[in-house]
This record gives structure tokens, sequence and C-alpha cells, in this order.
């Protein structure tokens, strides 16, 4: 257990406002970022910069706040009952809090997986075009491409080209997890967030996803929750550690993981915390 | 901490004993769900078939003989009538229980909901009587049944919907939510999708319970042996349950024959609702998570 906890310092520091110009290639920038549930705070004045087209891994011991984030930049807590914002996050510079950000479309850019595979109970084609259709993205003489693409993307097509008019719940659970990476790709989302996605998954399906998602950056940026150190490990380059609703400690992932200079990022890292 | 366990043969013993008490228990219990529902067919069939002839459906009623073809097409109009101001309104609210409506106003809708579902249907049916087809000068018509009815079967229909929609795993909405899916979209892709079997078993029993219904009708539809006239007010119309009721206490052998018929008939059409029921859910839930 900790006694207390560190004021921010070292890394965090440079990514405030005086130092935006070094953000230049950021896809997401925070700032000064709180986050609650009525009373509660969640996130406590968190400032980062997602680098563009990389596997951003977010860790941290439960109920640190990392998935609270992830699904803000989203916008999928707004539905709950007391839950507040303040500060920024944006997207390109553009501003994702606002009251005016037109949620369909940043979710279009912003995607999102789940940590248990959620497939529609519609056929295995019907789920990929599920997002394609609804912001009308294609015609329809190209869905059937759009099908084939995103399924031969994520490695799926071989096993399901002859029963794309089947249910996809009778795909194994990883297969499930693939489908729904595949719809997910099909809007094209600059930005995918996945809250623990092969914590569900059987060893070769979480290499599977792992694999996939080193071979679809750059053109996308991950952003990663995960329990799993040596997941982060594996396919991050960068790691942003998460404590008790503050950024500890971020970096690329070789630093964090090799010479982490806060106390906790220690702890954590080694095992004996979390 | 060790203590001496009891003897293998006297716990297995005491296990299969329970074992045979519940599996006794729940028998009976299933057979005295299921013995009445038999005997009932039975008895009809037994009553009606020996003497039943097609014409009985394409003859209108003649005094205490002739078809029930006035009653069979009666009964027919009201129930589609029912499923269409019923279930609009009844899925509707059920929509607005399940989506919108929060707190107090929610707890508001419910009991009220609860309270007219409590309301015996002779009740009801003397509300519609003196509302409709006295109060408004309606008489005996198939808008002053209809409406009644709907009112027996709306809080039926809500309920369902409200569980159905409910059940819609919370997995399938934020997956759609995060795919950038409009609200509206949400709903008619997703969720009244997977809500449909239920939804679509309310609507059955409701339009079960609108064919199998007398009392609200007796007092808000009439009898008449023609052809029930499609306008909605002064238009008194024949339905089933009224020839099972009416012609069972007549003294006449064919009225009591009639009687018989109109029960077979409605049976067949309460069969035929459920089998439809079971279709359309099958059709839908081809791609849903748990095979049915």
């Amino acid at each position: 257990m900790l006694q207390d906890t560190p004021s921010f310092d070292g890394d965090v520091k440079k990514l405030d406002e005086g130092s935006i110009t070094e953000s230049a290639d950021a896809v997401l920038s925070v700032r000064h970022l709180e986050i609650g549930f009525n009373a509660k705070k969640v996130i406590r004045d968190i400032n980062l910069d997602m680098p563009r087209g990389h596997v951003v891994a977010l860790i941290g011991p439960t109920g640190s706040g990392k998935t609270t984030f992830l699904r803000s930049v989203n916008r999928l807590n707004d539905k709950i009952s007391g839950f507040w914002t303040k500060g920024s996050i944006s997207l390109h510079g553009e501003e994702l809090l606002s009251k005016d950000t037109d949620l369909l479309e940043l979710r279009r850019k912003v995607g999102m997986l789940f940590q248990r595979p959620n497939p529609f109970p519609m056929s295995i084609k019907e789920n990929v075009l599920a997002g394609v259709k609804a912001h009308r993205l294609a015609p329809k003489s190209q869905h059937d491409e759009i099908v084939r693409e995103n399924l031969e993307k994520v490695g799926l097509w071989k096993a399901v080209q002859d029963r794309l008019n089947d249910s996809p719940f009778r795909l194994s659970g990883g297969q499930q997890q693939l489908l729904c990476l595949a719809r997910s790709l099909a809007v094209q989302p600059e930005v995918l967030l996945l809250d623990e996605p092969t914590s569900a998954l059987d060893p070769i399906s979480v290499e599977a996803v792992e694999d996939l998602l080193r071979k679809l950056v750059p053109e996308i940026t991950f952003i990663v929750v995960t329990h799993s150190l040596a997941q982060a490990r594996r396919i991050s380059d960068h790691t942003m550690f998460f404590y008790d609703g503050k950024l500890m400690e971020s970096g690329e992932t070789e630093n964090i993981f090799n010479d982490p200079q806060m106390p906790e990022t220690q702890y954590y890292i080694s095992g004996r915390m979390g | 901490m060790s203590y001496e366990i009891r003897d293998h043969k006297k716990r297995s013993a005491s296990r299969r004993i329970a074992n045979i008490v519940v599996l006794t228990l729940s028998s009976l219990a299933l057979l005295v769900v299921i013995a009445p529902s038999i005997w009932i067919v039975v008895q009809i069939l037994r009553e009606a078939l020996p003497h039943f002839s097609f014409s009985v459906l394409t003859k209108n009623g003649v005094g205490l003989g002739g078809g029930l073809r006035n009653e069979i097409v009666g009964t027919l109009v009201v129930s589609i009538g029912v499923v269409l101001l019923a279930g609009t309104i009844g899925i509707l609210s059920g929509i607005f229980l399940a989506q919108y409506a929060r707190g107090r106003l929610a707890s508001i809708l419910r009991a009220a909901s609860d309270i007219l579902a409590g309301i015996p249907s002779i009740v009801l049916g003397y509300v519609g009587y003196s509302a409709l087809v006295v109060g408004f000068h309606w008489g005996f018509s198939l808008g002053a049944g209809v409406i009644t009815l709907s009112v027996l079967v709306i809080p039926y229909i809500a309920k369902t919907t409200e569980v159905a929609l409910r059940q819609v795993p919370i997995n399938y909405i934020e997956g759609a939510e995060a795919l950038g899916f409009k609200p509206t979209r949400i709903l008619s892709r997703i969720t009244l999708k997977t809500a449909l079997p239920g939804i679509t078993t309310g609507l059955i029993v409701a339009m079960a319970i609108s064919v199998g219904e007398t009392a609200p009708l007796l007092y808000t539809a009439g009898y008449s042996q023609n052809l029930p006239k499609l306008t909605l007010t002064h238009s008194p119309l024949g339905y089933l349950t009224y020839a099972v009721w009416t012609f069972y206490n007549q003294p006449t052998k064919t009225a009591l024959q009639l009687s018989y018929d109109a029960a077979l008939v409605i049976m067949v059409l309460i069969l035929l609702l459920i089998g439809i029921s079971r279709i359309i859910v099958a059709q839908t839930q081809r791609h849903a998570e748990t095979s049915r």
C-alpha cells in the first residue's frame, strides 16, 4: 500500500500547454480532464497526447480510472446518471466533450471493441455491414466487397465465406471478437478503443487479435486497456500508467517497463501491486 | 478440525427419497396443468365432431339454427381491431416504460397500468357500456367493443413489451452505440428485434384473450345474426363466445350443437394463433444468441 501520492512531475509535465508543438502528431489530446460520477471523482486532472498510428496501452490497477477514461473518449458514459466531465479531449483539435459534438460521427471515427465479444443478433454479413449501413457509407453495390475486405483484414474470410448468412453465435469466442473487430474496421475509424479486448479469449485467439493490431497500425491508432502487463509489453509502442485517477507516468513502452520513474509504476510493473 | 462423517449409505438413501418425492410432486403438478386442457379439447371434439358440417362456417345464424359465419367474421374483425388498437398503444407504452420513463413518472405509470390490468372484465364492460354505448350514443357497436376489449389487454401488452425490451442484453445496445447507431436505429434494428419474441407472444395472448372474452362484448357489441358492418358506431355484431354462451342454454338440439361448434372454432383459432406466433418467433430468431 502506498502512503501518499506524489505530485505530478517528470514525464507528464512536458505535455502541459507550453509544449503543445511537441504533440503536433497527436491524434487525441487531453487537457486538464476531470471525470466523475456525482460527488465521486474518478479521473483527476489528466493531460496527455496520444501519438497517431501507434498502439497505446493503458495499464493500472482496478479502479484506477482507465476504463472510465476510455469510455469517455467516445462518450459512452454519457447516459450513466451522475456522470460529468471537465476539461477537454480533442481529436485532431476538434473538441469531443462539447454539447455540440456530433456523437454519431465521433463514434464512427472512434470505434470500440469490448471485453466480451458482442456480435449483433443478425447474420455474419449483416454484422460487418451494421455500421456501414447505419452511416450510409457506401452504396449497396459495394456491400459484398466491404464484407469480404474486412473479413479478410481480420483473417476470418476463409472460415466464414460459406456461411455469411449464418448466425454469428455459432462462431468461437475468438472468431466472434474478430468479427466485432471487422465490424468496427468497416466504418474506417481513425482510433479504436479496446477495453480488455482479449481477456475473455483463449490464448490462440489472443495471439490472433494481438497480431492484427500490430498489422493495422499505423493506419489506425489503438488505445488498449489491459490488465496483462505482458500483453502491454508485447503490443504497445507507448504505455500510460493510471493510478488512483491520475496519469502517473507515460512514455515509450520500453522505457516504462525498463526504467520506470515513479515508485507506483515500479511497484505495479514489478507485480507487487494491482 | 475433524468430525465423523455420516454413513455414506444413509446419506445416499435420504437423497434418493428426496429425489423421488420432488419428482412425484412435480409430475403431479404437471398432470394437474395438462389434464384439464386435454379434457377440454377431447370433450369439445367429442361433442362437436360427430355432427360437424362445414356449412356451419359458411352460413349465417338463423334464429337458433343456421351457421356461425356471422360470429366467426365478427370475432375476427373484433380481434384484428384489438390487435391494431391495443397493439399500437400497448407496444408504444411498453417502449416508453422501458426506455424513457424515469423515477416517479415511471412508478405512477406502472401502478396505473397494474390497476387497469386488475379490473375485472365485466366491470370494464359496464364502463364501456355507460361511456361509449350510452354516453357517446354509439349504441352496441364494433367501435365500443374494440375499444373496451383494447382497454382490457393494453396493460398486458405494455407489460410484456416492457419486460421483453428490458431483457435485451446491454452488450448489444452498447455495441450499437459505440458503432454510432442513432437511438431510433438501435431501437428498430437491435432492441425491438431482439425483444420481438416476447412482444409477439404478448400480442398473441392479447388476441387470444379477445377471441375468448365474453363479458365486455356482451355490454358493448350487442349481438347480430348478420355479417358485421364495418362501421364503428351503431353496428352490433355477433361473436363466437356469445354463441357458446347463449346457444348452450337453449332447449333445442341444433342450438346445443351450434354451441359446441362455436367452442370448436374458438379452440382452432387459438391453436392457430399459437402456431403463427411460433413461426414468427422462429423466423426472427434465426440469428439469436440462444437458439430456440
